[in-house]
């Protein structure tokens, strides 16, 4: 049994949302392909959508009368037989394969960490993984917050600002996938993930990268405020090619969103908060958050994603590599 | 609506088969059995791929599709006429017609994925021309290619198809006075399916169709477009007519179009639900199907058999439409110009990083 993802698709031509009129199937369904889905009705049409699989209905996304852009999932199902997920948790493959050993409160705790704890070196007996192992990986953001309350912005155009330094160096998480081709973008459109009324939209930052901190904070704040009025342009959710999941905002520790269209890296910022982190051998209580990355496999393996993502935390976490960003 | 001339007012289509299958005309269209059994087998096949293409469209797999259904007999019943080196220029509604000459499904489609523009078939090939979308610009292209034919020696007719829609236009004057005036080698295949997106017949044009030929100077027919004997009867005897020289001839085809316009077409906002279940009443397939058993051609289990095989056939196309690859970026800009100018280089550049 494989988990497919089934996006709201461009009914028309051109068109940027479809809204529900009504489901047709339940959550736990199970349907065949073809068997009609929902009724949706576009700008031209209302039109009955067609079942894309046979399986069995995990949830439907969004209620009557709710208007859901393209791309944003609109049917999750389980499908039987050698379907491909499309999206994937970090999770680096160590060389040797295999669980790495670790005590179950360990693997518990670092489920609940938002840690695989396949990418942990262990430092106990055996290479075990142990707590302080898992916790450290959790990696704590610890310097970000009074640098960002010295600019006056909240932490996300702080880390947004990072992830565009990071992925200069790392194009591979601002490319995508084409079919023939791992197509690696100029410039680097950062997706926000908005959470509205009308449910989650991602609008995008152009050209993230040639902005200053400031100016992240202050876009963000626009298209936050257009996305709940509604009012956002075409422009202002097209072209994103790398996205950025607040998570944190809603209290999420950690979060494995799904990748929006036309982007291979979704970064997932849990809620900053006092942690109980061990710094130089000592346990300290320090706010830190915890980063998830999900990924498209097919562009970077999760050797290239981890690889970024320590970057990021170690840019986050050096007070000069901070003050080097643009401001 | 109800102040309009209803689809078809006028002069009486020919005729083979009455709408519930029975005879009202002489039913040895020259085919045998096993030809008469085809052609049952391709209008089940092609409506069961129009339908899966519809759903494709609505499960993002392809941008846009125009559907046919209703027109299956006079798609099917006109191809199934054509000889090997007649050569057809299609509309963008003509997939049936595209099956019965041979082209992959798949490759057509890619036209509709939007990852091929005209589709990578080879026309030469398959004697079926691009796919052509501006409304009768391909009717001046037939008039040529027909004048080419002949030019080369040769026996082979073009075929030029075209909707009610399409006879408004210039083109399709141009090439109706080349085809006369020249007595080019040539069938003017007019499908009439009574919409042009949403101007219905009776609004675009005052006259019936197939009358116009006789201004041309060529004769003109009008059949009934849901009879595929009719149809292929009609076809056959202009295939002929332009092969031995004498000239065009121009079919007006009666048929309906049960769907919208295309996928990004909503059909109820301007056309009665009661028009269309009269069409549905006059079923091209369900008409032959009834005729074709009760003359003893074929029984229900040959029925069956092909519905089985489209549906095979369906699915076999699904798989290949979603596993179509998008060709590499670089060929936008490869076969653009032979010389690319420096603004497109630039261009190039960009897109490809």
């Amino acid at each position: 049994m494989a988990e497919r993802v089934f996006a709201m698709p461009d009914l028309g031509e051109g068109l940027e949302e479809g809204r529900i009129v009504r489901w047709l199937v339940a959550e736990g369904a199970t349907v065949e392909l073809n068997q009609p889905l929902v009724e949706v009705e576009t700008a031209k049409a209302v039109v009955e959508i067609p079942s894309p699989f046979a399986g069995v209905i995990q949830a439907l996304h969004g209620s009557d009368g709710e208007d859901v852009p393209v791309g944003r999932p609109l049917v999750t199902f389980e499908v039987t037989g050698g379907a491909v997920a499309y999206h994937a948790m970090v999770s680096v493959d160590q060389p040797s394969s295999g669980p790495v050993p670790a005590t179950p409160p360990v693997r518990k705790l670092a489920k609940e960490l938002g840690v695989d704890i396949q990418t942990v070196r262990g430092t106990g007996t055996h290479a075990r993984v142990t707590e302080e192992d898992v916790r450290s990986a959790a990696e704590g953001v610890n310097v970000t917050e009074p640098f960002r309350a010295e600019l006056g912005v909240s932490p996300l155009p702080v880390v947004v600002a990072a992830l565009c330094r990071v992925a200069t160096d790392h194009p591979l998480i601002n490319a995508r996938w084409s079919s023939e081709a791992i197509l690696a973008a100029n410039a680097i459109n950062v997706g926000l993930a908005i959470d509205t009324q009308r449910g989650l939209v991602v609008a995008v930052i152009h050209d993230a990268q040639a902005l200053g901190i400031a100016q992240i904070a202050a876009k963000s704040t626009r298209l936050a405020e257009g996305a709940r009025a509604g009012s956002l342009t075409p422009n202002d959710i097209a072209g994103a090619t790398i996205a950025v999941s607040n998570t944190g905002s809603y209290g999420s520790e950690a979060g494995t969103p799904i990748l929006a269209p036309g982007t291979s890296v979704t970064l997932a910022v849990g809620v900053i908060a006092d942690r109980a982190l061990v710094v130089d051998g000592q346990v300290v209580a320090r706010p830190a958050a915890t980063l998830s990355l999900t990924f498209d496999h097919r562009v970077l393996d999760g050797a290239a994603a981890g690889r970024a993502l320590t970057e990021l935390v170690d840019l986050l976490q050096s007070d000069e590599r901070l003050r080097d960003l643009p401001r | 609506m109800s102040d309009e001339p209803e689809h078809g007012a006028g002069t009486e289509p020919v005729r083979i088969l009455a709408p519930d299958g029975s005879p009202v005309g002489d039913a040895d269209v020259g085919l045998s059995p096993e030809e008469l059994r085809e052609l049952l087998r391709w209008m089940v096949l092609a409506r069961r791929l129009d339908r899966e293409c519809v759903a494709l469209q609505r499960q993002g797999e392809l941008t846009v599709y125009p559907g046919f259904e209703g027109q299956e007999a006079a798609q099917v019943g006109s191809a199934f006429a054509l000889g090997q080196l007649d050569f057809v220029w299609p509309t963008f509604r003509e997939l049936a017609v595209a099956l019965v000459r041979g082209v992959d499904a798949v490759q057509y489609l890619q036209y509709h994925r939007g990852t091929w523009h005209g589709g990578p078939y080879d026309p030469r090939a398959t004697r079926f021309g691009p796919i052509c979308i501006p409304i009768a610009t391909q009717l001046p292209h037939a008039a040529g290619y027909a004048l080419g034919q002949r030019l080369d020696g040769s026996d082979a007719v073009t075929m030029a198809y075209f909707g009610d829609g399409s006879t408004s236009e210039g083109d399709f004057h141009e090439a109706a006075n080349l085809a006369g005036v020249w007595r080019l080698p040539m069938v003017l295949f007019c499908q009439n399916n009574g919409w042009a997106i949403s101007l219905p017949s009776s609004e675009q044009t005052a006259g019936e169709i197939w009358r116009r030929a006789e201004g041309y100077g060529f004769p003109g027919v009008r059949v009934d477009g849901n009879d595929v004997l009719a149809v292929h009867r009609a076809t056959a005897r202009a295939l002929e007519r332009a092969r031995r020289g004498d000239g065009p001839t121009l079919i007006e085809a009666m048929t309906y179009r049960i769907g919208a316009h295309s996928t990004a077409d909503d059909a109820t906002r301007y056309r009665d639900d009661a028009e269309v279940e009269r069409a549905r009443a006059a079923d091209p397939i369900a008409r032959f199907r009834s005729w074709l058993l009760a003359a003893g051609h074929a029984d229900d289990r040959f029925v069956t058999a092909c519905e089985e095989q489209a549906d095979a056939f369906a699915l076999e196309v699904r798989t290949g439409v979603i596993a179509t690859p998008a060709p590499p970026a670089e060929w936008m800009f490869d076969w653009v110009y032979a010389d690319p100018p420096p603004s497109l280089g630039r261009q190039r550049d960009e897109a490809l990083g």
